[in-house]
């Protein structure tokens, strides 16, 4: 083992420490790897490693010795999930109709993070297209919390947040539709972003719901997050739903001009009573350091999964149309060309990933389109109406990032709707396609296990900088 | 209620192969999905839907990169092929 601290360790420190000569970028990769070929068998954080690790790792240490510049992120390890291209490796979005897929060209994150000269580790696990909220429906077999290893990370993006949590990567990149990066964040006990629609390139991430899906990074503090995001994002003209928006730093955002919503009316059903109490201090939290609160309504959240988990599905169904075993991945044998479809597809798709491309077909066949498609659409413009009205008055809004904090492996495997509920908090920012952050915001403690719990920092469409600026904050008085 | 036929006929539109079993479970989930997303229709609101201001992105014919750039990356991936030709079952009979 190196002697690297990699527990304390975040990527300005890391920088340091290799600006100064402590540790060379491929001492640092070698001490990541070697976590991973410890822990991972256990805990399943990675699909599989890149070979290539260490190689970029050696060119950034000659750069170094070259006195070349070296980009921001200079010999810092991360870990990609699996949805995201990196050009000639194996991505499958952990489902096993894409396995073998090795991507023909970089997904633009991707090329914008070796523009800086990162290193990556490998592909984190998911859930299967990353639709889940567990990591339990990945083809590649459960990733386990690192907290508590009898509980799930969360997901879709939990290997990306177990592998950070464990000191398996300094950094991963995620992508969350509906909770996918702040609900496993939240679990395992670090940073989570989900950032606003159209500010970093889809180009490259393998899609399940186009309208909502948005890359994010996984951080151990707020600090990195907000480099990473600063990094990842801006207009691409691969991808035309990307926006071009002015850039801010979150060290020019004044307090005094803040204003942080707490919506009285957010759903408590079956919420947990700890997740309460953890958020009421929460909000106190902010008030004592010094920022202005207001209560809003937000009549209209409290419908926002009911229509994801309408819209969600017909947009699953259309894009994974695409997967039909004939030009890439898994291909199997029928008596004739549609048999080839049935039986890839049958094959090919896990059984979460199947309910909602029925789902799909369902909400979206003639006779249901209006009563379910067209009313879910009217729902998100009411919801998005709803954040509009509150940002009115304020710009920021509190909620809790998880109902619950890390449940049991195997837990709502068999009640969807039970697993569909992990995504109350979340899934209001995507459908508004506001910036959202989820800052560790304490523990509860159960069977003798500290949990870690969440807190949700939403922030104006583009405003991150209100989200990293609250969030360093917040994180501040919460690690005192 | 959704009957089981309905289901199979979803399974055939989605090009999937599934067993009677899971035909079966799939009817009860899609059964208590629905029931719960249904909540919304309680809702009578309305709203004027906005035209987004980012829409309809164009961009100029162009060259984007090298012919044949990635041609042999995406042969690779081909489960049956002749040449560079993608290989699949007879269409017409």
């Amino acid at each position: 083992m190196s002697g690297i601290d990699l527990r304390k360790l975040t990527i300005s420190s890391a920088l340091n420490h290799m600006s100064k000569g402590d540790f060379s970028a491929e001492d640092l990769a070698m001490a990541y790897v070697d976590v991973i070929d410890k822990e991972n068998p256990e805990i399943n954080a990675y699909i599989r490693k890149f070979d290539s690790s260490f190689e970029m790792a050696k060119i950034v240490d000659q750069k170094r010795r070259n006195g070349e510049p070296l980009g921001r992120l200079a010999g810092i390890p991360l870990g990609i999930k699996d949805a995201i291209l990196v050009k000639g490796e194996v991505a499958t979005s952990a489902s096993k109709i894409l396995e073998g897929h090795k991507a023909v060209y970089d997904s633009t994150v991707v090329s914008r993070l070796r523009l800086e000269d990162a290193v990556f580790l490998g592909s984190t696990n998911m859930d299967e297209f990353a639709m889940g909220s567990s990591t339990q429906t990945s083809a590649y077999g459960v990733c386990r919390n690192p907290v508590d290893k009898t509980r799930v990370p969360g997901g879709s993006s939990g290997g990306s947040c177990a592998a950070v949590a464990a000191d398996m990567a300094l950094a991963a990149i995620g992508s969350d539709t509906a909770s996918s990066v702040r609900q496993p964040a939240s679990f395992c006990g670090v940073v989570g972003m989900k950032t606003t629609y159209g500010s970093v390139s889809r180009y490259g991430l393998i899609a399940m719901t186009s309208s909502l899906d948005q890359i994010g990074p996984v951080t151990k503090n707020v600090e990195d997050s907000e480099l990473i995001f600063d990094i990842i994002s801006g207009k691409d003209q691969m991808d035309s739903t990307s926006i071009p928006f002015e850039k801010r730093n979150s060290k020019d955002v004044n307090k005094d001009d803040v204003v942080v919503g707490i919506p009285v009316d957010y759903p408590k059903d079956g919420v947990d009573e700890d997740v309460i109490k953890n958020f009421e201090e929460s909000i106190e939290k902010i008030k004592s350091l010094g920022y202005k609160t207001a209560e809003i309504k937000m009549p209209h959240m409290k419908y926002s999964l009911a229509s994801y988990y309408l819209f969600m599905p017909a947009e699953v169904s259309a894009n994974l149309a695409r997967f039909d075993g004939m030009r890439y991945g898994l291909h199997v044998e029928g008596s004739d060309l549609l048999g080839d479809y049935m039986k890839t597809r049958g094959e090919g798709f896990g059984k979460e990933v199947r309910r909602r491309i029925i789902l799909g077909t369902y909400v979206l066949s003639a006779g249901y389109y209006d009563a379910y498609y067209n009313k879910a659409m009217k729902v998100r413009d009411l919801i998005t109406k709803d954040f509009d009205e509150a940002y009115k008055t304020v710009n920021a809004i509190l909620l809790p990032t998880t109902p619950e904090p890390a449940f049991k492996i195997g837990e709502k495997m068999d009640d969807p709707v039970k697993m569909y509920l992990q995504d109350v908090f979340t899934v209001p920012a995507n459908i508004s396609e506001v910036p959202c952050i989820s800052v560790p915001s304490g523990f509860v403690k159960r069977d003798g296990v500290d949990l870690p719990l969440g807190l949700q920092i939403m922030a104006p469409r583009f405003r991150e900088d209100i989200c990293f600026k609250v969030g360093r904050d917040f994180e501040k008085i919460t690690n005192e | 209620m959704i009957e089981y036929e309905e289901v199979e006929h979803l399974a055939k539109l989605a090009r999937i192969e599934m067993s009677d079993d899971e035909k079966k479970e799939l009817q009860k989930d899609l059964e208590s999905i629905l029931n719960y997303a249904t909540i919304i229709e309680e809702i009578t609101d309305d709203v004027q839907k906005e035209l987004p201001s980012h829409r309809n992105v164009m961009r100029e014919d162009s060259t984007p990169h090298e012919s044949g750039e990635f041609t042999k990356g995406i042969v690779d991936l081909y489960p049956d092929k002749k040449g560079d030709y993608l290989r699949v079952k007879k269409i017409i009979n």
